[in-house]
């Protein structure tokens, strides 16, 4: 048994070209009882034109032919086969060393000496053979490579497109903001966008990602697009920080993360809110006092804890005309120059504390770090942002920018109405939280509004279309019978529905926003004399609704409905109203954008 | 010349032939014979011409075959023959005797292969 294993290599074509009839003869003999397809010429043209025509995968070529010698045709063949690897081995009974190193010189990959020996003819074929399959491969491979280098490349570019366009720092071209960005790849790790707010603020987030290019810089795609939307759409910045945390939080891989500090600088409030998480401290500038009040990082970055472990609370500041605030990334601070030294946070500071004009610092602190960079390359993006307040006229001209309607919810009603089988079956308050949620500034009161709804939507259901008694309920015995009578008559309820309806106003820096829960069931005012022992006397206003005619002022309704648990919701809201005859119970709510 | 002891023909490489060519050797022989009349005819007209290159290349194209049929002696001849012909200030003509052995040898050759087959 053979200890290599010759697969095709019996279904080879092999040229051989020889002007010589009888060796010709031998050699063919030699090839074809091996196995191989032998193709004959006998001279130099022939072989060539029959190599075009026959594309053998081995060629074999006498040094001295008539028409033309073997070199020429040699480098004939080599010049025809380009990529592909023809082995070719020079038949000669030429003996001179430098004969035969002229041989291969001219194109050979070997040569046969004559007399032929039928053995080192197989092991020569077979070992070219080998060669010419390795070869291949690895051309393959190469051109694999190839490719995929193309694909990746083309990827790339469209990639940037996109990234580019999610991640456009919007209003950056302000005259109160001055910035300078340069990424150490072709994705930047830093982020920096900017946005005007219907509440009149000018927002702005630069943000570094851990790392750089293209893994650094993805998680920008997710920051970009919830910052532009929710300050487009009038959020709060503690409502937009916290937004962004569970996103990055939830979507980042453990050891990704975003260190950031987010303004909202208010143009008619003359203050900023500032939320910092993990950058290097900037400052706020003083353009009177021609000094510095550092902005320190007092959170974690993005990213990293759980919303509820996280404190989305952003400090507030006061702020002058002209002042400006100034924000870096750590790619300043350690700038590394070509001998390796960092910029350091003792330079940044003493150019800080010179007593610079206001107008003059983010040069004298861009222009140190680039000359100390000078050839070095860097590891890190580099980036810098300064954001001046305005004097009151500029503000104005800001303010006229600032997106007019607000992209969410500001005045409006809505009405939904249960019926039978939908008490049954469904769960309404998660549908109510997202439209409401839709209002800025009460999606931060959610939790607040769920109680509420929930509390009311339970008495609508429970009291007012199941007619259950709360009395039941004052004994453990009593809730067990109360939670399965409210099961069987849930069960075997004919007619029935509630309403929830909400209004909301815009009112100047906030808003109110009424629920108003009513059903089907008969009230409470002549039909539950078992509650009226029940005492409170809080100021909870009975009174006409809009819809309601009549009305109950008296003492025991009041009494009543607090029986059922409506305690909690008037110290959760403004105002609570009750019509009568109790089927009807509306709450308040407002809120504010005062900070 | 010292080929007087040399065998016209190897009887080894006879033997390896006709186990490879089988009914072949036949062809072999009478190919041998007939591209070797062709060649002795043009080596005839380059020594006449002093053509060395041409001279060259004839004598060592049938070199290569006498070595491959074992035809030591002739494959020694037109060894000599290519010497001559690197012999720069040669004339070539005067080298006829060694072309007239070498041909000669040819001839035994032919009569040595015609009675193997």
């Amino acid at each position: 048994m053979s200890i290599c294993t010759e697969p095709s290599v019996k279904t080879v074509k092999i040229l051989v070209a020889e002007d010589s009839a009888v060796d010709r003869l031998i050699l063919e003999k030699i090839l074809t009882k091996n196995g191989y397809h032998v193709v004959l010429a006998a001279d130099g043209e022939e072989a060539i034109a029959l190599f075009k025509q026959e594309s053998p995968e081995m060629v074999f070529l006498d040094v001295i032919m008539p028409r033309l010698n073997g070199m020429e045709a040699a480098k004939a063949i080599r010049a025809h086969s380009g990529d592909v690897f023809t082995p070719i081995v020079f038949l000669t009974s030429l003996v001179a060393p430098q004969s035969l190193a002229a041989c291969l010189e001219a194109g050979g990959d070997d040569f046969l000496s004559k007399p032929y020996n039928p053995i080192v003819i197989e092991a020569k074929v077979k070992a070219f053979y080998r060669m010419r399959e390795m070869h291949q491969t690895m051309q393959h491979q190469r051109d694999q490579i190839e490719r995929n280098n193309q694909n990746l490349i083309q990827e790339q570019a469209i990639a940037k497109q996109v990234f580019d366009k999610i991640t456009d720092a919007g209003a950056l071209d302000l005259p109160v903001i001055q910035y300078y960005m340069s990424a150490l790849a072709v994705f930047n790790g830093d982020v920096l966008l900017c946005d005007l707010s219907p509440s009149g603020s000018l927002f702005m987030l630069l943000g570094d990602f851990t790392g750089h290019g293209l893994p650094a810089a993805i998680g920008s795609m997710p920051l970009a697009s919830i910052f532009h939307g929710m300050v487009k759409k009038g959020f709060s910045l503690g409502d937009i920080i916290r937004e962004l945390n569970e996103k990055l939080y939830h979507t980042l891989p453990v050891g990704l993360f975003c260190c950031a500090t987010a303004v909202d600088l208010s143009l008619t409030k003359r203050r900023a809110l500032i939320w910092s998480g993990g950058l290097p401290d900037g400052c706020i500038y003083h353009a009177k006092t021609h000094s510095s009040v550092p902005i320190r990082s007092t959170n974690l970055p993005l990213g990293i804890l759980a919303n509820r472990e996280f404190d989305h609370t952003p400090k507030r500041y006061d702020i002058a005309e002209h002042d400006r605030i100034f924000l870096w990334s750590d790619g300043i601070l350690e700038a590394r120059s070509a001998s390796g030294e960092m910029f350091g946070e003792k330079r940044l500071q003493s150019i800080l504390d010179s007593g610079l004009p206001v107008e003059a610092v983010f040069d004298s602190i861009l222009d140190p770090v680039k000359r100390h960079l000078g050839e070095g390359v860097g590891d890190d993006d580099v980036s810098m942002v300064s954001l001046e307040m305005p004097s009151a006229e500029q503000a104005q001209e800001l303010l006229s920018r600032a997106p007019k309607s607000r992209g969410s919810l500001a005045d409006w009603a809505m009405e939904l109405k249960l019926n039978t089988s939908s008490l049954k079956t469904f769960e309404p308050l998660q549908l109510l939280l997202n439209v409401i949620s839709e209002v800025p500034h009460l999606r931060q009161s959610s939790s607040v509004l769920y109680t509420v709804m929930s509390e009311l939507f339970n008495n609508a259901v429970e009291h007012g279309v199941l007619d259950l008694p709360s009395s039941l309920k004052s004994s453990p015995e009593g809730f067990n019978e109360y939670y399965t009578l409210r099961k069987e008559r849930l069960a075997a309820l004919q007619a029935g529905w509630v309403t929830i309806e909400f209004e909301h106003a815009l009112q100047k820096n906030g808003g109110l926003l009424t629920i108003r829960f009513r059903d089907s069931g008969k009230g409470f005012i002549q039909n539950d004399p078992t509650d009226q022992n029940a005492t409170d006397q809080s100021g909870v206003a009975i009174e006409n609704s809009p819809q309601e005619s009549k009305m109950q002022t008296t003492q025991p309704i009041k009494a009543q409905y607090f029986g059922r648990g409506l305690k909690l919701i008037e110290s959760l809201c403004e105002q609570i109203n009750i019509c009568a005859p109790g089927n009807c119970v509306e709450a308040v709510f407002k809120w504010s954008t005062e900070d | 010349m010292m080929m007087t002891n040399m065998a016209v023909l190897d009887k080894d490489v006879i033997a390896g032939l006709k186990d490879l060519l089988g009914e072949g050797f036949v062809v072999l022989v009478d190919r041998f014979a007939s591209d070797g009349a062709e060649r002795f005819e043009r080596m005839q007209k380059a020594l006449a011409a002093n053509d060395a290159e041409a001279l060259y290349g004839e004598a060592h194209g049938l070199k290569g075959s006498c070595r491959n049929v074992g035809a030591m002696m002739l494959a020694q001849y037109c060894q000599d023959l290519e010497q001559a012909c690197e012999d720069e200030q040669g004339q070539l003509p005067q080298h006829q005797t060694l072309l007239d052995q070498a041909n000669q040898a040819f001839e035994q050759v032919n009569a040595a292969l015609a009675a193997a087959r």
